[in-house]
């Protein structure tokens, strides 16, 4: 295959490969909008007044913090039935919000842990500094959009899977790692631009905190929670 | 001295000895019977080619057909067919109408339930899938969230959405089915194996095959009245059967009938002709009259009547139904225990991998080394801002299959074991990195000295330890390489007894104490260590 029969098929299949992007983005903020909730819930309960509701808010955030995502991609699609019947009325559970729900667990520890700081700042009417949240929730958002990739071995058709789709389709030596690369760079792409985005703000928001941070919030992002 | 024999022990013996006594000769009356009216009677099908139908003289012939006369020359006496179907044949075999049935009937718990099935298993079909070749699908997990074509119906429908998580378009006959698949609405076919093998033989098929490996086998069974169960038809049944086995009789019977070969015979040949280091058959029956639990198919045997662990764990499924497959089933659990080997294995050397490559990545860093710092903060950031499953696809399928064409072939474990070292190290070494900066600040720089190292890496000890968390719990991707770890093994086993809800458990609970071991590591090497942050 030539470089450019490759360039060709790479941009011939991109609108298909977009849209499978578009899947990891859908996956990824449901993950964030649920666990976002979820987890403020749990920061909201161990800070609480009676200690049974703290040492509950704590046990669930350590749950949270400690399941493994991709095994529980595999435990919600298998556990989870993906056709049922509600109130007599047929209702499906797309592999996508299992997906979604999977890695929302671990948004749930995460935030817990990260909001339970910024709730602080708040009682104490530190604005700026409750605002730290910010750029850390984005940073576990580029987390959770690197992890939504895990989604195709459960079947949903995001990036990785349609690149899978599209080495089949097109059947020619070499061209695997090419497709691969290129799906590679949406990521690297987007991952670049919200990095940008979110150090013009936390740089933003910093300049606005004038008194020393008591508590760094973790700005760098780890490994697949 | 000679060590004397309690007397209770001896009692037992004798209780034990009448009981078998009383148990084996029973019933001999439905075989007496057979052999004072000179006639066996069997059901057959007469309609389900190449088992069982008519001829162009409209005479019963086929598979079955002559497994029933193979019997009926065993008791020594002449064969009446009778054709059944499958919505009577076990009704008519529990009224008395006929003594034996054969009629592609699948051996099941719920049948059990009705008849006598006799052991072994005279033949098994399973489902597979007739596959475009272009669709490159090489593994069952491949097809997950595809859409495959099948027919409304079919057991197999049900099983490949439950147990392989695939999408099941169901269509009301073969025809359709097959011009579905043609017509590109489904990557593949799932149905019967022997029937796809047999269209592909039509010669009809270029560019299609049928290459997964065999899913669901669901072995068939002569059956006899449940009364009969031990009785000396069972067992003349049963010894006729494993010698047929061991014989290649079942094998010649396949080949006549133009069946492909089905891997099921094999295996139960290879079984049945297994002998030990006298060179005594391993498969022989015990003094209750039973085979050895290893040569049945163990998930079908009753947990009563068996002893141990296998007992214990059939007793419970029949109990609550929850089918803890992994302790009665050798082969589940040498797959299950291999898999969290390997799984472990696999975390150990991530972490102590992604340890010592992160604090000399993050040294290097820390020291500013022209070219080689910019490098690797560029490169640690790459592996930050990417999956790492698609890490993982670009080295074992990209860059595999470069290198396959110049003749190399690279490991799984291997590829997994790097990149997710890497990955993980990339996280470790800017923590590695930032923290010495701060262990450095307004003075020297830190040398790659035991003492040195110990410095920076007390303040990066927490986020270490989370990265090695996170690391553990991600080399469940490397299932997604074909590599037989926790992952894979569960959802194999899954796919195989149908116990999601047993495996997934099991899996979980796996996990998260293989992630509570690390942690609780890293906390008792803190504190020996004396490591503070």
């Amino acid at each position: 295959m030539t470089a450019q029969e490759t360039v060709d098929v790479l941009w011939a299949w991109s609108p298909y490969l977009a849209e499978g992007f578009g899947w990891n983005i859908i996956v990824s903020l449901v993950a964030m909008a649920v666990g976002t909730i979820v987890g403020l819930g749990l920061a909201l309960l161990r800070g609480g007044a009676h200690w049974s509701v703290r040492h509950s808010g704590s046990a669930v955030t350590t749950l949270a913090r400690n399941a493994p995502t991709f095994v529980m991609l595999f435990y919600l699609a298998y556990i989870i039935p993906t056709e049922f019947t509600l109130f007599g009325a047929a209702a499906t559970f797309p592999a996508w919000i299992k997906a979604s729900l999977a890695l929302g667990i671990a948004v749930a520890g995460y935030v817990s842990d990260n909001a339970l700081a910024a709730i602080r700042h708040l009682r104490r009417h530190e604005i700026a500094e409750a605002l730290l949240f910010v750029p850390a929730w984005t940073s576990y958002f580029l987390i959770i959009v690197m992890a939504s990739s895990t989604a195709s071995v459960i079947g949903v058709p995001e990036l990785v899977r349609r690149a899978d789709t599209v080495i089949g389709a097109v059947d020619k030596v070499g061209l695997a790692l090419w497709v691969y690369l290129w799906a590679m760079i949406w990521f690297l792409g987007f991952s670049l631009l919200l990095t940008f985005g979110m150090n013009w703000l936390s740089r933003h928001i910093k300049r606005r905190v004038h008194r020393p941070l008591d508590e760094a919030t973790d700005l760098t992002g780890g490994p697949l929670p | 001295m000679s060590r004397r024999i309690p007397k209770w022990w001896l009692f037992l013996a004798v209780l034990l000895t009448a009981w078998a006594g009383l148990a084996a000769p029973a019933l001999a009356d439905r075989l007496q019977e057979i052999q004072d009216r000179g006639q066996v009677i069997v059901g057959v099908k007469e309609d389900y080619a190449p088992f069982g139908f008519r001829d162009a003289d409209g005479a019963l012939v086929g598979y079955d057909v002559d497994v029933a006369r193979g019997f009926a020359e065993a008791i020594g006496v002449d064969l009446e067919l009778v054709p059944v179907t499958s919505a009577n044949r076990l009704q008519k075999v529990e009224r008395g109408d006929i003594d034996i049935v054969a009629a592609t009937m699948g051996d099941t718990r719920s049948r059990r339930e009705l008849v006598t099935m006799i052991e072994p298993q005279y033949y098994g079909n399973g489902a597979n899938v007739l596959l475009r070749d272009s669709a490159r699908i090489g593994t069952w997990a491949d097809l997950r969230g595809q859409t495959v074509c099948g027919l409304q119906g079919s057991l197999w429908n049900r099983l490949a959405k439950q147990r392989l998580l695939l999408d099941v378009t169901a269509f009301n006959s073969t025809r359709e089915a097959a011009q579905a698949l043609r017509n590109e609405h489904c990557v593949g076919w799932i149905y019967d194996e022997v029937l796809l093998l047999h269209e592909i033989e039509t010669g009809d098929w270029e560019g299609f095959s049928v290459s997964l490996p065999t899913r669901f086998v669901l072995p068939w069974a002569v059956a006899i009245a449940k009364e009969e169960g031990g009785s000396q038809l069972d067992q003349l049944m049963g010894d006729t059967l494993a010698q047929w086995h061991r014989d290649g009789f079942l094998q010649s019977l396949e080949k006549k009938w133009g069946l492909p070969p089905s891997p099921f015979i094999r295996d139960a040949r290879i079984t049945w002709q297994e002998v030990d280091e006298t060179g005594e058959l391993k498969c022989q029956r015990n003094e209750q009259g039973q085979w050895p639990l290893e040569c049945r198919e163990v998930a079908l045997v009753t947990g009563s009547g068996i002893g141990g662990l296998s007992g214990f764990s059939l007793t419970i499924m029949e109990v609550t139904g929850l089918d803890i497959s992994i302790l009665y089933d050798p082969l589940d659990r040498d797959v299950f225990l291999y898999g969290l080997g390997l799984t472990a294995l696999l975390s150990v050397i991530t972490v102590v991998g992604s340890i010592v490559l992160g604090v000399l990545f993050g040294w290097l860093m820390h020291r500013r080394v022209p070219g080689v710092s910019h490098f690797l903060r560029g490169f640690s950031e790459f592996m930050r801002m990417t999956p790492p499953l698609l890490q993982l696809y670009i080295v074992f399928f990209g860059l595999g299959g470069v290198l396959l064409a110049l003749g190399f072939t690279v490991d799984a474990f291997l590829v997994a074991a790097v990149v997710l070292s890497l990955y993980a190290a990339s996280s470790n070494a800017i923590a590695f990195s930032l923290a010495a900066d701060v262990a450095a600040a307004g003075g020297r720089r830190l040398r790659l000295t035991p003492r040195d190292v110990q410095r920076g890496f007390a303040l990066c000890y927490a986020a270490v330890m989370g990265n090695s968390a996170n690391i553990v719990k991600a080399t469940g991707m490397a299932s997604t390489l074909a590599l037989p770890e926790l992952v894979h093994a569960s959802t194999s086993i899954v796919a195989e007894k149908g116990n999601a809800d047993v495996m997934m458990n099991l899996l979980l609970i796996c996990y998260f104490v293989l992630v509570i071991i690390t942690v609780q590591l890293f906390r008792r090497f803190e504190r020996g260590k004396a490591v503070t942050r």
